[in-house]
């Protein structure tokens, strides 16, 4: 059931003018169209977070609507708070490395973003145009949800990232593409299929290349599956490198299909070289 | 049912706001009285009518509260108002009035947009609503576009003095030149 449907027409339009009111100090009895349909925006934004939180309150709890968009907006409020604390505890142990849309998106997106959210007039704008990819579906949240949600992403990638080190990550991404600086796409995406063939080979992490015979092992052992069934292996695998951290796991498990989906598209054209897993033999 | 419930409930708040809003235009009379001005029932009617076309128009929103009667009571006083022009007047000054508050993007309040209206259109415009809509508000409209904010500190007031392109007379200085130039005392 939406907002609207929710609550009394009557009671969301009283809303909506006091904020109105407020948005223009009083001074003016008319807004635009846009400015009205943002602040009735606003008001829903607020209206269903506190609905969310709403699981909290014990059952047969009367609020009124009024008093529930305060609630909402108070969590609005400390939603951004803790998207400024979990930045504050991301930025000392940041690395981009090396690429360029992470960086911009986390050293300068992501301040501008707590400098400019409007938690009262326009809450559900996210301002962050979250350029660098995530493997987590986020089109759905808004607002300081979306930016919380994906902030947190970047921190579970990172905490995965570095129990690589610096110098594996950056050399994958190098064998996935030399000028990967400017790409725009997902670092685990590309860094998870060449990790998944030093687990699938059993071969330690050291041993930074892989040789033909390497390729020939991995294709005839993954090389005939079905593509459900090496999907479960890539899954499995997954489970087995990032034990340490279950929120980490889960993470990580929603890029393992499109890892999965790379492993055997290389298997089947003969290119694992190219999916991160380069050949030291000439 | 609820859906009927709805519309009923709808219709019977937008009735109540509209009895509202006559309400607050009819009770102008009590001051315009002074100036030879009322409004009729049907002349409410009419600027409310207006006032939903002319928001439907310029794509604005008003919540309860409505510009109108403080348009009343800013021209009542004019002395190019009569009862003659008066309903006319308030349904050109609606729709100027709402035209600006977009092209000046918000950037001015209700008040001050109303007293740089109401001193124009007595001083300059000599009570020509085309000549305050097409020049003074428009040369306005440039220059709050391009960042004036001069009117927060005047409230409107004297504005166009400082904004307006052409050189004009000044009242004593023409009417002393008239004297001497005709002998008239």
């Amino acid at each position: 059931m939406s907002i609207v449907e929710f609550y009394q027409r009557e009671e969301l339009v009283g809303l909506v003018v006091e904020l109105t009111e407020r948005y223009s100090g009083f001074d003016s009895t008319s807004v635009t169209y846009e400015r009205a349909q943002q602040l009735m925006e606003a008001v829903c934004y607020c209206l269903q977070m506190h609905q969310q939180l709403e699981s909290d309150l014990p059952t047969g709890t009367n609020i009124t609507v009024r008093e529930a968009y305060q609630r909402g907006y108070e969590a609005v409020c400390n939603q951004a708070r803790q998207v400024r604390l979990l930045y504050e505890q991301l930025l000392p142990r940041f690395q981009s490395y090396g690429m360029l849309c992470l960086q911009d998106t986390i050293v300068k997106g992501i301040p501008a973003f707590l400098v400019h959210y409007d938690a009262r007039y326009c809450p559900q704008d996210r301002l962050l145009t979250m350029d660098y990819p995530v493997l987590t579906d986020l089109r759905s949240l808004r607002g300081v949800q979306a930016v919380w949600a994906y902030l947190r992403c970047i921190d579970l990638e990172q905490r995965f990232l570095s129990k690589l080190g610096y110098d594996f990550v950056c050399d994958s991404l190098w064998a996935y593409h030399s000028n990967y600086a400017v790409l725009i796409e997902n670092i685990c995406a590309i860094v998870l299929p060449g990790l998944l063939g030093y687990v699938l080979l059993e071969k330690p992490l050291h041993q930074r290349c892989f040789t033909k015979q390497d390729y020939r092992v991995l294709t005839n052992r993954y090389g005939a599956m079905e593509q459900s069934q090496l999907i479960e292996v890539v899954r499995s695998a997954v489970s087995r490198l990032t034990r340490w951290d279950g929120d980490v796991e889960q993470y990580l498990l929603q890029g393992a299909e499109d890892a999965a989906v790379r492993l055997s598209v290389a298997m089947e054209t003969n290119t694992l070289q190219t999916v991160c897993l380069p050949c030291c033999e000439k | 049912m609820k859906k009927g419930m709805d519309a009923g409930r709808e219709s019977w708040l937008q009735a109540a706001l509209a009895r509202q809003q006559a309400d607050a235009l009819s009770h102008c009379n009590e001051i315009t009285a002074a100036y030879g001005l009322t409004l009729s029932q049907a002349d409410c009617a009419l600027l409310l009518a207006e006032r939903q076309r002319v928001l439907k128009q310029e794509r604005r929103v008003e919540w309860g509260r409505s510009i109108l009667p403080e348009i009343v009571k800013k021209f009542c006083a004019s002395p190019y108002v009569n009862q003659n022009n008066y309903v006319d007047t308030l349904l050109r000054l609606q729709e100027i009035f709402f035209c600006y508050k977009n092209e000046m993007l918000d950037e001015i309040s209700d008040e001050e947009l109303l007293q740089f209206m109401q001193e124009q259109f007595d001083s300059v415009c000599f009570g020509d609503l085309d000549y305050l809509e097409g020049t003074c508000l428009e040369i306005f409209a440039q220059a709050i576009r391009a960042g004036y904010r001069g009117q927060q500190r005047t409230a409107g007031r004297d504005e166009f003095a400082r904004l307006d392109i052409v050189t004009r007379w000044d009242r004593q200085l023409y009417l002393q030149v008239l004297q001497e130039l005709t002998g008239w005392r």
